[in-house]
């Protein structure tokens, strides 16, 4: 069975289709990185995948229905929906109490070793603490839940450099096994693109275009043609092209490397590269809104 | 759309994690209100501290007021001894009903508003058992805690004039004769669980609105009500359902305790004595605990399917 399966998932607000017959399938003990623009519907996504909001179309979270058995399902998840979500009221020794209390996969000790690391003291109440370190009390709580599925909406906002580096190193060698999934969105592409497996980018309420991390270097390519060469290298079908200086850069997916080799020099794009070729190129078919 | 199947393991319920019993979700969720309302119980503490404080001023008088109380006859004299512990209890239960219900009306608009619902919903705690654990605040934890500090002030008094009267060179004996010592506490256990029962519907009303108002929850709780009684004086020149929510709001004590009749008797302690063979067969009660139990049915799935504001 799979982590998460979804099938002609849609939700309206009002007019606007946030999501959009959305099919997905997610296997276990990937991490799966969300990139899309803001409005997307990436965390309209999460939401429907965690029960908290309410959607047409078929959706399986770990076998069970989110929207009716969303407190089962939690036993086996943990997430962040939102980075400031924690009561104001609650003092940081009460959250890790009640987590423990209610949590059947919260181990202690994890969330004491890392709140060792910050500078958070354990009496105070949220609302006196830097926005960073709730945030980092948010993660620590999450990483302290041994869960199935982990989702993580924009995690890392708010957090110096330093500390999300650190974030993620941990998120890969002490939280990830295969036996996980991992589900994270982010503005911070290039910071997650060494820790993903794989890649789905969403737009306009569509995952418009998905691949596995592995395959990236096999499958994209970028070429910076001289002016001679553009005619040549546009007959190839690029995804998406730009000046830059004198010479063209145009962004390949399966294309023969020899052939692209003799117009000019190759590289890897970045994740970034494809996606503003995937989401920002205006000459793609619109998807998303005339449905 | 595919991502990657070729590595799969099995995620079946079966594996779930096992489950935390009810129960105990139940009581850290009622923990996690307490930590959160602490001004439910400051109010209490506070109110019940003033009152006792009043009781000890009554106390130091008492001595100088014997002379005059034993001029009146037995049932006006049961009356003025028993006057300031009904007083006192009456202010802790009034005080007890407005903090419950503005608890009801802020909780689950508040968990809402800081966006806290996030975090709460990312615990396998169901609404259910989430709204239940709230709704356990107003009819349950309060009301035990009000009837303690109710039966603490009493004491309070108790002993205070107990010592007065003794330091004064009186009679201790005849004092306790004419206290209610022993049936009080019971009354007034019976008056808390009273209250719990006929004000439950106004509670679930007010955590419904709680759960469902974008904004203004204080005026939607309370202006149907004021809307029903100017429409009902006004168009239809009746006064049914301007009685039905009177009675909701003042009448707990007239559902539940009956006017003492024998009043020359021995055994008159107090001008209302309890009266739950009528407060139980009472048709209003019934009717009122439904509605009750279909508004707080309504209020869960509001919690279910409310976004955050």
């Amino acid at each position: 069975m799979h982590c998460i399966e979804a099938r002609g998932l849609t939700k309206k607000f009002g007019n606007t289709l946030a999501l959009n017959n959305v099919d997905l399938t997610v296997a276990a003990g990937r991490i799966v990185g969300l990139i899309g623009p803001n409005g997307a519907g990436k965390t309209t996504l999460l939401k429907a995948i965690l029960g908290l909001t309410s959607f047409d179309g078929e959706l399986t979270v770990l076998g069970r229905d989110p929207r009716t058995e969303r407190d089962v399902l939690m036993r086996d998840v943990c997430f962040i929906a939102d980075v400031s979500v924690l009561p104001t009221w609650l003092r940081v020794s009460q959250a890790i109490d009640y987590v423990e209390g209610v949590h059947p996969r919260f181990n202690r000790a994890t969330i004491d070793a890392f709140l060792a690391k910050t500078s958070i003291k354990r009496t105070a109440r949220i609302g006196e603490l830097s926005k960073g370190m709730v945030t980092q009390l948010h993660l620590a709580l999450v990483m302290s839940i041994e869960a199935k599925l982990m989702v993580l909406d924009e995690p890392t906002l708010g957090l110096d450099v330093i500390y999300r580096k650190q974030f993620y190193e941990s998120l890969l060698n002490d939280y990830h096994d295969k036996a996980r999934t991992i589900l994270i969105t982010t503005h911070q592409i290039d910071e997650i693109q060494h820790v993903l497996t794989d890649v789905m980018f969403v737009d306009q309420g569509r995952v418009v275009f998905s691949y596995e991390a592995d395959d990236f270097e096999s499958h994209f390519f970028e070429l910076s043609a001289p002016p001679g060469a553009v005619n040549e290298a546009r007959a190839l079908a690029p995804m998406y092209e730009r000046k830059s200086f004198d010479r063209t850069v145009f962004l390949y997916r399966d294309v023969d490397v020899e052939t692209i080799a003799a117009l000019g020099e190759i590289r890897t794009p970045s994740i970034e590269d494809v996606f503003l070729a995937v989401v920002g190129n205006p000459s793609r078919p619109s998807q998303g809104a005339s449905a | 759309m595919s991502v990657n199947s070729n590595v799969i393991h099995e995620t079946s319920p079966a594996t779930t994690a096992s489950k935390v019993p009810p129960l105990r979700l139940f009581s850290w969720s009622i923990r996690k209100e307490l930590w959160e309302h602490r001004a439910i119980y400051w109010a209490l503490l506070a109110v019940g501290g003033l009152v006792s404080v009043g009781l000890i001023y009554s106390a130091f008088r008492l001595p100088g007021k014997i002379e005059y109380l034993a001029t009146l006859s037995t049932s006006e004299r049961l009356a003025a001894y028993d006057l300031p512990y009904s007083a006192a209890a009456m202010i802790l239960m009034a005080t007890m009903v407005l903090v419950a219900c503005f608890y009801c009306i802020e909780t689950l608009y508040g968990e809402r508003r800081d966006r806290s619902i996030l975090f709460w919903k990312s615990m396998p705690v169901s609404d259910p058992i989430a709204v239940l654990a709230k709704f356990a605040i107003p009819t349950i934890a309060l009301p035990t805690f009000a009837l303690c500090m109710a039966i603490f002030s009493q004491l309070v008094m108790l002993i205070a004039s107990t010592l007065m009267v003794y330091v004064n060179g009186l009679s201790v004996s005849a004092l306790w004769a004419l206290l209610p010592i022993s049936t009080m506490p019971i009354g007034l256990a019976y008056f808390v669980l009273a209250i719990s029962l006929w004000f439950a519907p106004v509670y679930a009303w007010f955590m419904f609105v709680s759960a469902w108002a974008k904004r203004a929850t204080l005026v939607w709780a309370v202006a149907p009500a004021i809307a029903v009684i100017a429409i009902e004086q006004l168009t239809l020149n009746t006064s049914t359902l301007t009685q039905v929510i009177k009675s909701r709001v003042v009448g707990v004590a007239s559902a539940s305790f009956t006017a003492n009749s024998d009043s020359s008797g021995r055994d008159s302690r107090a001008d209302l004595v309890p009266d739950p063979g009528k407060f139980f067969a009472s048709p209003e009660l019934w009717i009122g605990l439904l509605i009750a139990a279909a508004l707080l049915i309504a209020t869960i799935r509001m919690r279910r399917l409310r976004d955050p504001i």
